[in-house]
């Protein structure tokens, strides 16, 4: 293959391994067919064909491939899950859906490489025999739509869509679908409901997974966009070759997204485990700005537990002795991270310096999540706000020492007790910002504001409390 | 359907905006019945009621809101009912009820555009827009301009968190924007505006110019007629006057 050049000043770090990343920000690639084609595109998909159907899913069982949405679930024992002598349609749902803050890597997928994903899709259904699939595209991408669309209109035009594609007798039709601004459509119950054209209230799980019953009642595999392109490349290279890169547990190549107080933010696509992130941070992405210093670091997105830069990480060598270390040390694949008590998920790090104040920011997260709670489960409904209102309070200096300990406690009580996992990942953040930077909570809080009313309705409720007699 | 239709206008009471004067009012079309049947022949027998985002978007494009009428129309499109479609459109955060003015910004202020300056931006582009950002609250968190022209929104996560802050305007994603770059982009919004408007009265112009050609070939062809009958013209000059006079409406890209 010719060598690849990208656009000035868009060059990949040599530490990087663009796979899923190979054509983004390319010099002379556009999204169209026959760019794709001319690159080797659709071949993977020829060669899939011939195959049978299980075959797929046993080498993507053989390659580890892992869910890149943040829940790190192995791909290939997902698409097992269809009851066996199923005989209803099964389908199929790219969730592309990208809300999680922190995490911006589907954008540039869809956006410069839309085939790629269709090719993934298209073999994904081919393994699962979806006749049927639906892309459910975030309404903050419009442009990505058109461009999706007009893709899809090629890949049709040339046979690779519609009815007995390539002559192999498969037929697929995929639909785009697109979301209204809910972040909880990213839950895939929730985005099932929401292609149902309900409102996109989360499913009870357990003991239905979407695979069992989804959309119309159905077998549903939902796998997220860098997972089907992933599928793809899988198929490319063999099952046993992607199994023996990277991590053992999370082989193959991650797209990390950086953002917050780094010199150089961005999208990185590096084989999973083989650095760490400090390396991350401090090479890739040129450390932090000049005069400042690390001072925390979210490690997976938006809902993933904050760790401080200072802090001592205990873990045990292979030989039981216990080797102290710091986030910085810490590979970077889906399980290392999570030995510390937060997670790797989706693969967006959000890196905060000296001069950002924590309740600040645990402020900005919580308004977030109670903006975003859809309003099923009664603990997040009326947890949420209520933590927004704790943690504005503290910022605004209006706090008491009480209401940390509060804040906490009520995170403690949405976790564990909601439909959806949103309930985890709404009091995560509160639960590691309140016990890893107490101090600075404390800080600005003032015994005295306990005895004092919170608002001018506190004040008005206090007069009829009181008793003047 | 009385019934439905009341406990509609109740959750989704009509909202006035300055926006309206540059969208065209809700009606039934035949092209937009056409339009919501390919959309619904999209998804499987039986399942039409996936279609009304699908549908609601495109009342959004062409539009710019959905207005209380709209969701019974949405409903029967969908085989579904006016209340369902009520509550769809007040769940999503991205389905407005309330007209956005011609260009619409959207402001993300979630935890990476934060970091870098983006709550910071909101004051000035309200200031700029000539808007009170105290209007701007939890339960309505977009603003119109009193000429229509503006509206800003401020929205969560964008996802393009490594790059803020960032701004939308309209259709299109401004990322590491900064005081400078919102002045540039409202300097061609104005002038696109401009545009638009010196091609509808040109428009105007050529349907007048149009009309009168058709009138003095109409008039000629009547002197030149010898026994010219009095309804002929007459019937000639309302066809052609019909015909070139449709303005085009400005529309939300």
């Amino acid at each position: 293959m010719s060598e690849i050049t990208y656009k000035p000043g868009k060059e990949p770090h040599p530490r990087e391994t663009r796979r899923i990343f190979r054509n983004i920000d390319r010099e002379g690639y556009d999204p169209s067919i026959k760019c794709f084609m001319k690159d080797g595109g659709y071949q993977t998909l020829k060669k899939c064909l011939k195959m049978e159907p299980a075959d797929i899913t046993n080498e993507v069982k053989k390659s580890g491939l892992r869910g890149r949405g943040g829940a790190g679930f192995p791909t290939g024992v997902k698409w097992t899950f269809i009851p066996k002598g199923n005989t209803k349609p099964v389908y199929l749902v790219c969730n592309c859906d990208e809300s999680e803050p922190g995490t911006f890597k589907d954008r540039f997928i869809v956006h410069q490489d839309p085939h790629q994903l269709i090719e993934g899709m298209i073999i994904a259904c081919y393994a699962v025999q979806a006749h049927y699939a639906v892309i459910y595209m975030r309404e903050e991408f419009p442009e990505a739509a058109r461009i999706m669309q007009n893709a899809l209109q090629e890949a049709e035009e040339k046979n690779f869509l519609g009815k007995n594609i390539q002559g192999s007798g498969f037929d697929l039709k995929i639909v785009l679908h697109r979301g209204a601004g809910a972040y909880i459509c990213g839950e895939e119950t929730g985005l099932i409901n929401s292609i149902e054209g309900v409102r996109p209230y989360p499913r009870i799980k357990p003991p239905f997974f979407p695979a069992a019953i989804g959309l119309y009642g159905c077998p549903t595999i939902v796998n997220n966009v860098e997972s089907l392109c992933q599928v793809r490349q899988v198929m490319m290279m063999g099952g046993e070759a992607y199994a023996a890169e990277g991590a053992q547990r999370s082989p193959g190549t991650r797209i990390i997204g950086v953002s917050g107080d780094v010199k150089r933010p961005g999208v990185y696509e590096i084989i999973s485990g083989s650095i760490t992130y400090g390396e991350l941070l401090y090479d890739i992405c040129g450390g932090p700005r000049i005069g400042r210093k690390f001072k925390a670091i979210i490690p997976g997105g938006a809902s993933a537990k904050v760790m401080r830069c200072d802090e001592i990480l205990k873990d045990r060598n292979p030989d039981g002795t216990v080797r102290e270390m710091t986030i910085f040390d810490v590979p970077m694949d889906l399980d290392s991270i999570a030995k510390f008590g937060s997670m790797s998920g989706s693969g967006g790090v959000i890196v905060m310096d000296d001069t950002r104040s924590m309740p600040k920011v645990l402020n900005n997260l919580n308004r977030f999540f109670a903006w975003e709670s859809c309003g099923q489960c009664s603990p997040c409904r009326e947890g949420n706000p209520w933590m927004y209102k704790l943690s504005t309070r503290i910022c605004e200096g209006k706090g008491a020492p009480e209401d940390v300990d509060l804040l906490k406690s009520v995170a403690d009580n949405i976790c564990g007790r909601t439909v959806c996992a949103f309930g985890e990942a709404c009091s995560w953040p509160t639960q590691a910002f309140t016990t890893k930077f107490r101090e600075e909570f404390l800080a600005l809080t003032k015994p005295i504001n306990a005895l004092k009313p919170h608002s001018a309705e506190t004040a008005e409720a206090r007069k009829f409390l009181t008793r003047e007699d | 359907m009385s019934e439905t239709t009341n406990a509609i206008d109740a959750i989704a009471a009509p909202v006035s905006s300055p926006g309206e004067k540059f969208f065209p009012k809700f009606e039934v079309t035949p092209e937009l019945v056409a339009k919501a049947q390919e959309l619904v022949a999209l998804y499987p027998e039986g399942k039409e009621q996936s279609a009304v985002l699908p549908i609601i978007h495109h009342i959004q494009e062409e539009f710019g809101y959905v207005c209380p009428e709209a969701m019974p129309w949405i409903a029967e499109m969908c085989k579904s009912t006016a209340i369902h479609v009520a509550g769809i459109v007040t769940f999503y955060p991205g389905i407005h009820r309330k007209c956005p003015g011609k260009f619409h910004f959207r402001v993300c202020r979630t935890i990476a555009c934060a970091l870098s300056g983006g709550e910071e931006l909101l004051p000035y582009i309200c200031s700029k827009m000539g808007v009170d950002p105290a209007e701007m609250t939890d339960e309505e968190p977009m603003v119109v301009s009193p000429d229509g022209l503006w509206s800003l929104e401020a929205v969560e996560c964008l996802a393009n968190c490594g790059f803020g802050p960032n701004v939308m305007v309209n259709d299109v994603l401004h990322s590491q924007v900064t005081r400078g770059k919102i002045d540039d982009i409202m300097a061609a919004c104005k002038k696109e505006l401009a545009a638009e408007r010196k091609e509808a009265a040109a428009a105007k112009k050529e349907a007048a110019a149009a009309r009168r050609e058709a009138r003095a070939a109409a008039a000629a062809e009547a002197a030149e007629a010898t026994e010219p009958t009095a309804e002929e013209p007459v019937a000639k000059k309302t066809a052609a006057k019909k015909a070139p006079a449709k303005k085009a409406a400005p529309k939300k890209k």
